[in-house]
């Protein structure tokens, strides 16, 4: 088998069709993991344990299960449950869930490294516990993890071919469809490895600017 | 002063326990409003505790307390220790401020916003009314200059100085001071004693203060409490506590620090 560079160029835009596809589902994703993340962080830490506890569960579940598996779930068995999801919904939502749980983590240690003395200020001041979270906490908690959180960005996006299992048509998914068609499978899938490599890189190069920034801040 | 007022404070029996540690032992007192307490006593004594026990930073493990004739911590019939709800809770914090020995500013907020915010957030005052009175407080704690800075940037005892203005700017009718120029270089705690002086002034404001130099004790207070093993040994007026203690506990305490 030899490369064919015509055929490699003129596959490149129903692949970037599907980077597109996929791009999209690591946004969404990524927008369901930071928020949802930081809503069980914040719950794990609450006084109540009927909030804290099955929270706790629920993160130590998925983090313990694996992500293909959710996404199975999400796609298969909840229909019989009576929602359906179309494809892309289900991945998105199953990247976002289960990314949250690793965000929830990280948003955790942040928080946890935000001195308690600041609580204590924030709760002479009369600042409810939302208040004192909001105002307080969390502006100090989140800076120092943003690059923790980028590196999810970047495992999320290398999952994201995962959703290719559940017929999304992103960019793995057109690779193979591709390859079921010409019988080539050497040019479309080693197109989308080196399209992944230079995006990780890219993104990654990018989170070392933004910690060194982040670190020049600070200091 | 008025004696039949009730009391700003009133504290009855109140107990706390840190594990094993019995920190507070049955302690009573009552303070009345515009008093200026200093509280003494060497350290595990339990006067911080009770500081922190008064802004809600912890729950007592038994006893009462009373805000302005507002129940925060009360006995059932049956002998339970309840607090009130927090919606009690929160009003009755908001006419208590507290000054940390550690400062505890906001380190992501300038100083000007470090003393706006609970009043423009809690309170709901506009911003440019918030900043007003910040200023006014900047300046008499004398760091009207610094209102852009960030606490980083500050001295011990400016970041002190802002930790009282951001306490002040909530209008707190009772006004707790632990231990505040403990964490300070020597040459920085008279800035902070000064402004505390200033403040007793006031006569309304209630003030109490846990600390260590006696001689400030002595000469800001008009009540001194010896805190000694969770109890109060004894109380009185400066001139009494400082020349002729009656308790043994309170002679051997102040003869050690005061020999130093």
């Amino acid at each position: 088998m030899i490369w064919d560079w015509e055929f490699a160029i003129s596959i490149l835009p129903e692949i970037l069709r599907g980077l597109g596809v996929t791009l999209l589902a690591v946004f969404w994703g990524m927008t369901i993991a930071l928020s949802l993340g930081l809503v069980w962080a914040t719950a794990r830490r609450s006084t109540n344990r009927l909030v804290a506890w099955p929270v706790a569960c629920f993160v130590e579940f998925v983090r313990s299960t694996p992500l293909l598996v959710q996404i199975f779930f999400l796609f298969y068995v909840l229909p019989s449950l009576g929602l359906t999801l179309s494809p892309l919904l289900a991945g998105v939502v199953a990247l976002g869930i289960h990314y949250s749980c690793y965000t929830s983590e990280v948003y955790r240690a942040g928080i946890n490294a935000v001195p308690r003395g600041q609580w204590e200020a924030a709760r002479a001041l009369s600042f409810s516990r939302w208040e004192s979270y909001r105002y307080v906490i969390l502006p100090q908690a989140i800076p120092p993890i943003i690059p923790a959180l980028g590196n999810y960005v970047i495992a999320m996006f290398k999952d994201a071919p995962l959703l290719s299992a559940i017929t999304v048509l992103e960019i793995l998914q057109r690779a193979k469809i591709i390859g079921n068609e010409t019988f080539r499978y050497l040019e479309p899938f080693t197109v989308v490895g080196v399209i992944f490599l230079i995006l990780s890189l890219l993104s990654g190069l990018l989170l070392t600017r933004l910690e060194r920034r982040l670190k020049l801040v600070s200091a | 002063m008025n004696e039949s007022r009730p009391p700003i404070l009133r504290i009855r029996d109140l107990h706390k326990w840190y594990d094993d540690l019995h920190i507070l032992r049955g302690l009573s007192c009552d303070l009345r409003a515009g008093e200026k307490v200093a509280i003494i006593g060497p350290s595990g004594s339990g006067k911080s505790t009770l500081l922190r026990l008064l802004m809600t930073l912890e729950s007592p493990d038994s006893g009462e307390i009373e805000v302005d004739g507002q129940a925060m911590w009360s006995t059932t019939p049956a002998g339970r220790t309840v607090a009130a709800g927090e919606d009690v809770l929160r009003r009755i914090r908001a006419k208590l401020g507290m000054v940390f020995q550690h400062f505890h500013l906001f380190p992501h907020l300038t100083v000007l916003r470090n003393i706006t915010a609970a009043p423009q957030i809690v309170k709901g005052i506009a911003r440019d009314a918030a900043e007003r009175r910040a200023g006014e407080l900047l300046e008499m704690v004398g760091l009207a200059d610094k209102a852009n800075a960030y606490p980083a940037q500050l001295s011990g005892g400016q970041k002190q100085r802002v930790a009282i203005a951001r306490a002040l700017a909530m209008d707190p009718s009772v006004m707790l001071f632990d231990e505040v120029t403990s964490a300070l270089d020597p040459e920085l705690v008279g800035e902070v004693q000064d402004v505390l002086r200033q403040l007793a002034h006031q006569a309304a404001m209630t003030m109490l203060i846990v600390t260590h130099e006696m001689q400030f004790a002595r000469e800001i207070a008009d009540h001194v409490m010896f805190f000694d093993a969770g109890t109060i040994v004894e109380q009185g007026a400066p001139e009494q506590i400082f020349s002729a203690p009656k308790e043994d506990r309170t002679r051997e305490f102040l003869q050690r620090v005061i020999d130093r």
